[in-house]
């Protein structure tokens, strides 16, 4: 019995190296230096703040909680709380730059927030930093080789094919963007779905991208289509969204719209509803028929015991 | 020991009175009854957390509890219904035992599940929110069932001895006046006897699948919940066959005391015990099989889940229960009832009393270690919610159900023959016609 270890001393035994690991590992997240001097491109609002709120309450409440509650998921290593000092002593590029890249249970955001909404929910978590002085902004980097540019999508529901020009428009003229790369996300029910490799524009600034297939759509295979311009392009971040009728049409049944063992009582499957109420009734009809006898018993004595008096 | 027909009345309705000894012993059942409703007064004023129950063991001691009682309540079903329907005549002065001590179970067994609720008062949502596709709702239904038809299955036969009793006893009055009532103007007409004969029968029968149905929908509880070590397809005639090694050992134990207290060896005899210890074994052997299926088979597989759950209980923190249980509730009872010597009424009470502990503890290993490795982490909760600990709080709640259950037993034995005075007259006069002729 040497072998088996006291279930306590075990359990004692595999956390303390848990422990040890998680704590050495955790140090280790070290972000390059230039991506740690990195700035926003923009002053932070109280706009950018509402817009970093709505953000980190979709994507990041689950796990770091609200902001100054600590109410953070219990995971190891630890999310934090992003009012945390462990937190605002990052700089806004360390911040920005584990937002973007991720680790281990951190899920990286580069796909699925543009770096506008990265930097918002930079500025959100800073305004929980009453000391914070925002660094000067580095508008420069942003739109360097020049001016921010548009997009127009088009499908051919035939083909499959979607099509997207990128222009920039000065004084009425539009002139078409080359070596733009635009990424691909599908709208789904929890964020956007990343499709393909992302394609950069043509000599006339247009990228033809073949819809994938088995995509699940609406019930008339709706799906909403977004073309996001990758902001390091120096074109800007434009993005676009549109209903393309290519996906697979799907019917989709609420699980709780028929009868079923998870719906309301009142949903329940025939099956059981009649099951139940015929045992029951057929236990209880006899249970009554039972009690009927015993006051019979108690009839039939009364009966012999007239018949008995009348003899004597 | 033969008995006359002239005998059987007097010697049966003897012990049909309270006495000092007995007054004693309830006096000191109310009094450690009263000390654990104490217990209980602190859990309905501090709430759930004096008991050891957490958020991963939320289903401890009292739901253990729970299983254990309604299973020493099936053994009613078993020894009237079965072995009585196919016409076994040796236990015709054990079925009144047998369905005293089911009813005071599945009676109890209801204000048990009430221990395990925080808000008590809420009891009645249970009726008026239930779910029909919850098993909770079910179980709630076949045990009420089950009590009335205990209780029933007690009184019917019960009837004609009654009238007799009326006539024997003549103090106290009120036993008289009670035993008057209660046997509706039995004046043992022939068109009375065949009414009796056939209530009996129909109800014999009818408790066949409600006792079958209280047991396995138990067993749903925790088979309907895929868990490991309760996702099993045979919960529930691994329950079932579990519950009559649980049930006759109590009756063994009532028997046994009975016997002695109320001088009654001449009804109760060595050959009871004898027939008793086989009928032991072989639901012994059904179990043995049932554990064999419900360890080996994902025990072979060892899927994830399972292997942390069998190494738990095989040399795991709960081993030491598993063991016990395992041993004494079965290996050991099998092995020994095979010899004669073992099968005498005092080998076979200490036997019946190590397999009614074990059972119990049986209960609790089925109940309990399951919940300390779910499949998921339960998040935001002290480390040493882990492992389920019971407290005295609990211990002594526990406690006062055992204790009733005895006063119940106590007192329906005090009160009325606890063995059918006209069955065993019966069969005084077959035997001394089965000697004249
Ligand atoms: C699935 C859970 C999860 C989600 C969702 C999540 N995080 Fe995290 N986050 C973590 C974990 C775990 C860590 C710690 C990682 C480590 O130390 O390895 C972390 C660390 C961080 C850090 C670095 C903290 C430090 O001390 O260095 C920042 C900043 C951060 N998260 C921001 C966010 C933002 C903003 C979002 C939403 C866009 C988000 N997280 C969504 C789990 C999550």
């Amino acid at each position: 019995m040497k072998r088996i270890m006291s279930y306590t001393r075990f359990v004692l035994l595999i956390s303390l190296i848990h422990y040890f690991t998680i704590s050495l590992f955790s140090e280790e997240w070290t972000v390059p230096t230039d991506q740690s001097d990195k700035t926003a491109p923009f002053l932070f609002t109280a706009e950018s703040v509402q817009k970093g709120a709505d953000l980190f309450m979709k994507n990041c409440q689950s796990c770091h909680g609200n902001p100054g509650k600590a109410n953070y998921a219990n995971m190891d290593p630890s999310p934090g709380d992003p009012a945390s000092e462990k937190f605002q002593k990052l700089t806004d590029g360390d911040m920005f730059y584990k937002i973007t890249n991720g680790r281990g249970t951190m899920p990286q955001f580069k796909m699925i927030l543009s770096e506008e909404d990265r930097w918002d929910l930079v500025s959100y978590i800073r305004s929980f930093h009453t000391g914070y002085i925002q660094p000067e902004p580095e508008v420069a980097t942003m739109t360097s080789s020049g001016d921010r540019a548009t997009m127009t999508l088009l499908y051919d529901s035939l083909a499959k094919m979607v099509t997207i020009s990128v222009y920039t428009v000065k004084n009425d003229v539009k002139s078409p963007v080359k070596g733009a790369e635009v990424l691909f996300f599908i709208k789904r029910y929890f964020g956007n779905l990343p499709v393909g490799e992302g394609a950069r524009t043509n000599e006339e600034g247009i990228i033809s991208y073949p819809f994938p297939e088995g995509i699940v759509g609406d019930s008339i295979g709706q799906v909403a289509l977004i073309a996001q311009l990758n902001e390091s392009s120096g074109y800007g971040n434009a993005k676009k969204t549109i209903m393309v009728p290519l996906g697979v049409p799907t019917e989709w049944v609420s699980l709780t719209a028929d009868r079923a063992m998870w719906n309301i009582n009142f949903k329940a499957p025939v099956w059981l509803i009649l099951s139940y109420s015929l045992t029951v009734l057929g236990v209880f009809i006899t249970l009554i028929y039972i009690a009927l006898q015993i006051r019979k018993i108690f009839l039939i004595g009364t009966d012999y015991d007239d018949e008995q008096s009348e003899k004597s | 020991m033969q008995y006359s027909y002239d005998q059987v009345a007097s010697d049966l309705f003897r012990p049909v009175r309270f006495n000092k000894g007995h007054i004693i012993w309830l006096g000191i059942l109310t009094i450690a009854l009263f000390l654990c409703l104490y217990a209980y007064s602190i859990q309905l004023r501090e709430g759930l957390g004096v008991a050891g129950i957490r958020d991963y063991v939320s289903w401890g001691m009292y739901i253990s509890n729970f299983v254990f009682f309604v299973a020493s309540s099936l053994i009613g079903m078993l020894m009237s219904a079965v072995l009585g329907l196919i016409g076994m005549k040796w236990i015709r002065p054990l079925t009144r035992i047998a369905e005293i001590i089911a009813l005071a179970f599945a009676a109890v067994a209801g204000l048990v599940i009430i221990s395990d609720m925080g808000r008590p008062e809420r009891l009645p949502f249970l009726f008026l929110h239930g779910r029909i596709q919850s098993p909770i709702l079910w179980d709630v239904t076949v045990v009420t069932t089950y009590v009335i038809i205990s209780a029933l299955l007690l009184y019917l036969p019960l009837i004609p001895d009654l009238a007799m009793g009326k006539k024997i006893l003549t103090k106290p009055k009120i036993l008289v006046k009670v035993y008057e009532i209660l046997s509706v103007k039995w004046r043992g007409t022939k068109a009375q006897w065949d009414i009796i004969h056939r209530s009996m029968r129909i109800l014999l029968i009818l408790i066949i699948p409600v006792a079958l149905a209280i047991h396995t929908v138990t067993s749903w509880l925790f088979a309907s919940t895929p868990r490991v070590g309760w996702n099993s397809t045979i919960f529930g005639p691994y329950f079932v066959s579990g519950a009559f090694v649980a049930g006759i050992a109590s009756v063994v134990i009532a028997m046994y005391f009975f016997r002695k207290n109320y001088k009654l060896e001449k009804y109760i005899t060595e050959l009871h015990f004898n027939n008793m210890a086989k009928l032991l074994v072989l639901v012994s052997l059904v179990y043995l099989y049932f554990n064999i299926n419900e360890f080996l088979v994902p025990g072979y597989k060892l899927e994830k889940g399972d292997a942390i759950h069998l190494h738990d209980i095989f040399v795991g923190h709960n081993a030491g229960l598993f063991w016990f249980a395992q041993l004494f509730g079965m290996i050991i009872p099998i092995v020994l009832l095979l010899f004669r010597q073992m099968r005498k009424p005092f080998p076979m009470l200490i036997l019946a009393i190590l397999i009614f502990v074990a059972s119990w503890i049986k209960r609790y290993i089925i109940v309990v270690p399951t919940q300390e490795h779910p499949f998921l982490p339960i998040q935001h909760v002290p480390s040493n919610f882990l492992i389920y600990q019971p407290t005295l709080i609990e211990t002594a709640i526990t406690l006062a159900t055992f204790i009733l259950v005895l006063m119940i037993i106590t007192v329906l034995s005090k009160l009325f023959p606890v063995i059918p005075v006209w069955e065993m007259q019966e069969e005084a006069e077959l035997n001394e016609k089965g000697g004249q002729s």
